[in-house]
């Protein structure tokens, strides 16, 4: 609420008693009520119809008395109607009469001709009705009419305009239109506007401010502002949590049939800081933020996930690794993962491109952690990720599609307090959260605006990929393993992932120079590529490639910090690195079950600042290092790497870094070994 | 709903339709007169043509233009003064409620006196001439006048007055710009109705107190020679010219001003 300075408005305890034939029958319809109005202020006041919201507007506008109270302007008691300030009326007040040019100019008859002209002729092409000055009323439409009158309105160079469900009478997409119209025109000219309406929509669509009236006699029930930007999307969140603010505060329920489960639903009624939109905002609605989702929906915790992606993404296959089962499973998506269209895991193969000799890593359960399956999942990232978004959803989350989180946005003590959100339409809104959690993957919304991003130049890669229909994967056993080819180039290798029954993802993996020097395109590099390893290239050759060749950078990278006060980072939004052993998923929802366990707890301990995340910090980073650590080493020696899988003692501790089995282990013995037998053979 | 005006582009064949319509029953009407006199073998009521003749022999003698003349110059003078007068004390009663209390019942008893029954009040104030049918004109019309200048103030739709008191009009600002151009349209209904009761009265005060006039010559061609074709050529005239009237003042209804006052849109 504005201050009473800034009032140009002030109503002060207006009354208005009706009389009737006898003083029991006379009729209260407003009850002391008390609001101002700020210059430049766009106010609307809803209520139930015959709440007298009319009748207030009319004695503000001073053509009725109050039974008692009083209205000032300006510090002047208002006993009469002024032209100052206009009132447009419910029924149309265009003059019939007079063709639109005289009405729009009506209040302009002490100007000289030329001056009228002009003034006329500015407005009547704000509102749209340029070349409809010579026409009568009754040639317009109900909604030109109402045009008219605005623009009669505007041209008297009022203070403030009256408006008293001026487009009540309209039918709903011409409202639509004349609700844009008078923002846009309201920007442009400022002018103070109270606006009567029934419609809270349309009080929502249009005010800063809505004052709410009760039944009568009236009351004001609740003022609520509203902060946000315009033009207003009414798909938004924002825009839906005020609306139903104001539908509770009127004892109505907004939602009529609601099909979200009764618990998200349930959740959602629960009462909430008026001030912000969600306890917390995740950001990114790929396997990250709707992990995070997830946990959080299944604690009751209100959080809302902004989805870039409205449309299934581009066709990209990927690899998982065991330890997501754990994660998959406490979210309660397991069974759908299970259901669905994936191809099963069951292990790992590398083989190098002089010799066809598999080096074979078999999955384990891993039953300290839970997980009986010995085996993970091939997925298509377009129907996995929608999957697991969808499963968020039905676990409580609130996922706004279509929308680009433009910032992070932070409060004057640095604390993250809310995301600036812009629609596909280009509108733009701040949504405020107690804890804004960064999934939003490579594109790293809060390392580039707090610059936390720091190259790692040790993996500094290119991919080019297919899909391929009707590849021959090998012999059977392996078949439907992921199958790693390492080329003769250092740092080069190719994967083979199946991703369904017939399609399998083919894509050569290399340092970005070999790619940029090349001036190639992604065929030409794909097959130059593959040529180092003829028997892969053969079973390629006899297949059939199912799209166009994609090729993306895998720079990896490092953000300095993972938390901050109010702020996570999870995924990719954390840390990237090179994909050669499927860790991407696993960094993501393992960093997503952490980071919603820290989110919880210090929900609940009332504190989201940097010292609440500090653990989470630790054991994401210790385990991040230890996945970065064994791809360098790897990289450094692959022969080393190989020679490992052949020996069962080497396979199994292998496998624990494989399986994923990184973040909360005291130590990984194998990193260990690595650095001594690399070392060694380095030295040698 | 939205009001849309459509302009009626008037077909041809609508037009041709418009006058043919009405022709063809005045000369059913008129074959059924021809063929109802002949029949009853009346020597007294005319035949259509008869009538005809009579017309043809009064415009010869050139009393036809000078009665007809006669009668419009009384109607001018009676309609004009009510009108002259009607307006302005119809829209004042409208306006200012004091006076339309303390004056709307005398209006009221006025008003259903037939006009005929002032004829002899007429003769003795005014004696027999031109002055007592005017002023039994003027009676007959300017209650209608008045009438619907005080419910056309009356009926302003509350919004234009509040619109102009807003804009902060004078007082002859608001009656130049909002009262006047508001209660055209009605005004103008009152004025038709009017023109057409003074029509209708002209005939009965010219029957009685002068020696002019399509009155006259009805009652002189029946008193001086039971002449009935003129006594109906009289009629006929009468009833064109008051057609003639009718089809004057609604001219006045098509004006953009005041076309809004009449119902004539689509829908609204």
């Amino acid at each position: 609420m504005k201050s009473a300075a800034d009032a140009l408005i002030q109503v002060r305890g207006v009354s208005m008693l009706f009389p009737g034939k006898t003083p029991s029958s006379s009729i209260s319809v407003l009850d002391d009520i008390s609001f101002d109005v700020a210059q430049g202020e766009f106010v609307c006041v809803v209520g139930p119809s015959g709440c007298g919201k009319s009748t207030l507007l009319n004695i503000v506008a001073g053509f009725l008395p109050p039974t008692s109270g009083s209205v000032t302007v300006e510090n002047q008691t208002v006993t009469g109607p002024d032209r100052r300030r206009i009132f447009v009326f419910q029924e149309n007040g265009v003059f019939p009469w007079l063709t639109v040019r005289k009405n729009v100019g009506f209040g302009l008859r002490d100007r000289s001709e030329a001056e009228q002209r002009a003034i006329v002729d500015r407005y009547l092409e704000m509102v749209g009705l340029t070349g409809f000055d010579g026409a009568y009323p009754r040639e317009l439409s109900g909604g030109m009419k109402q045009r008219v009158e605005i623009a009669r309105a505007l041209a008297a160079s009022p203070d403030s305009i009256y408006m008293d469900e001026p487009f009540g009478a309209l039918d709903f997409l011409t409202r639509l239109k004349m609700r844009s119209d008078l923002i846009r025109i309201w920007q442009h000219e400022r002018k103070t506007i109270l606006f009567v309406t029934h419609d809270i929509d349309e009080a929502v669509q249009l005010a800063d401010r809505v004052i709410v009236m009760s039944q009568r006699p009236s009351t004001v029930r609740v003022m609520v502002p509203i902060d946000l930007p315009r033009p207003r999307d009414i798909d938004s969140l924002a825009y839906i949590t005020v609306r139903e603010r104001i539908f509770e505060s009127i004892g109505v329920s907004a939602k009529i049939g609601e099909a979200a489960p009764e618990t998200a639903a349930a959740r959602r009624k629960r009462p909430r800081d008026e001030s912000r939109d969600a306890d917390v905002i995740v950001v990114g609605g790929g396997p990250a933020g709707a992990i995070v989702g997830s946990y959080l929906g299944a604690a009751g915790v209100d959080h809302v996930i902004l989805d870039k992606a409205m449309h299934p993404r581009p066709h990209v296959g990927e690899s998982l690794i065991c330890s997501t089962t754990r994660v998959f499973d406490d979210i309660g998506v397991l069974p759908a993962i299970e259901q669905g269209p994936f191809v099963r895991k069951y292990g790992v193969t590398w083989t190098r491109w002089h010799d066809s000799t598999a080096h074979v890593l078999k999955f384990r359960a891993i039953p300290h952690l839970g997980v009986v399956q010995d085996y993970t999942y091939h997925v298509d990232r377009g129907r996995f990720d929608r999957l697991l978004l969808d499963h968020a959803r039905s676990r409580g989350s609130r996922v706004l599609e279509g929308t680009t989180a433009a910032g992070v946005v932070f409060d004057d003590d640095g604390a993250a307090a809310g995301v600036r959100v812009r629609t596909d339409d280009g509108t733009e809104r701040v949504l405020r959260s107690r804890l804004v959690i960064d999934a939003s993957g490579r594109a790293g919304l809060l390392g580039s605006q707090l610059k936390l991003k720091r190259p790692d130049p040790m993996f500094d890669q290119f991919a080019v990929h297919n899909w391929f229909e009707g590849l021959d994967r090998g012999p059977a056993p392996t078949a439907d393993y992921l199958q790693i080819r390492l080329l003769p180039t250092p740092r080069s290798w190719v994967w083979q992932i199946p991703i369904s029954a017939d399609v399998t993802s083919v894509g050569v993996v290399t340092r970005r120079d070999d790619f940029v020097e090349g001036h190639e395109s992604p065929a030409e590099s794909f097959a130059r590529h593959l040529l180092a390893d003829p028997e892969l290239a053969a079973r390629v050759a006899k297949s059939r490639p199912l799209h166009d060749f994609v090729r993306e950078g895998n720079y990896s990278y490092a953000m300095d910090r993972f938390a901050g006060n109010g702020w996570l980072l999870v995924g990719d939004a954390a840390r990237f690195i090179d994909p050669i052993f499927s860790s991407g998923v696993s960094v993501a929802a393992e960093s997503a079950r952490l980071a919603a366990a820290a989110a919880i707890s210090a929900l609940r301990d009332g504190s989201v600042e940097a010292p609440a995340f500090a653990s989470y910090e630790a054991t994401l980073g210790r385990g991040l290092e230890r996945w970065r650590e064994f791809v360098q080493l790897y990289y450094q020696l692959p022969e080393a790497f190989l020679e490992m899988l052949d020996t069962e003692d080497g396979r199994s501790g292998l496998r624990q870094v494989l399986q994923g089995e990184v973040f909360e282990v005291p130590a990984v013995p194998i990193l260990d070994r690595m650095r001594q037998t690399i070392g060694a053979a380095a030295s040698a | 709903m939205t009001t849309v005006a459509i302009p009626r582009a008037p077909r041809a064949g609508a037009i041709a339709m418009a006058w043919a319509l009405p022709l063809l029953v005045a000369a059913l009407l008129l074959v059924v007169w021809h063929v109802a006199v002949r029949a009853s073998g009346t020597k007294i009521f005319p035949a259509p043509l008869d009538v005809a003749q009579g017309m043809i022999q009064l415009a010869r003698q050139g009393l036809l233009l000078k009665y007809v003349v006669a009668s419009l110059f009384r109607v001018t003078m009676g309609f004009t003064l009510a009108a002259l007068i009607g307006i302005p004390v119809g829209l004042a009663l409208g306006w200012f409620r004091p006076w339309f209390v303390a004056f709307n019942p005398l209006i009221q008893v006025f008003r259903p006196i037939s006009p005929i029954a002032w004829i002899p009040v007429a003769i003795l104030w005014f004696g027999v001439d031109d002055r007592a049918p005017i002023f039994l004109i003027f009676l007959a019309s300017v209650f209608p006048i008045i009438v619907s200048a005080i419910a056309a103030v009356q009926n302003i739709q509350p919004v234009y007055m509040r619109a102009a008191r807003n804009f902060g009009l004078t007082r002859t600002a608001l009656f130049r710009h909002v009262i006047l151009p508001a209660t055209l349209p009605q005004v103008i209904t009152g004025i038709r109705i009017a023109l057409g009761i003074a029509w209708l009265v002209v005939v009965a005060a010219e029957m009685i107190a002068v020696n002019s006039g399509l009155g006259y010559l009805i009652i002189d061609a029946r008193n001086a020679g039971k002449r009935y074709d003129l006594v109906v050529a009289g009629m006929v005239i009468i009833g064109l010219i008051g057609l003639a009237l009718d089809l004057l003042v609604r001219r006045l209804e098509q004006f953009d001003e005041v076309r809004w006052g009449y119902g004539n849109e689509v829908s609204r």
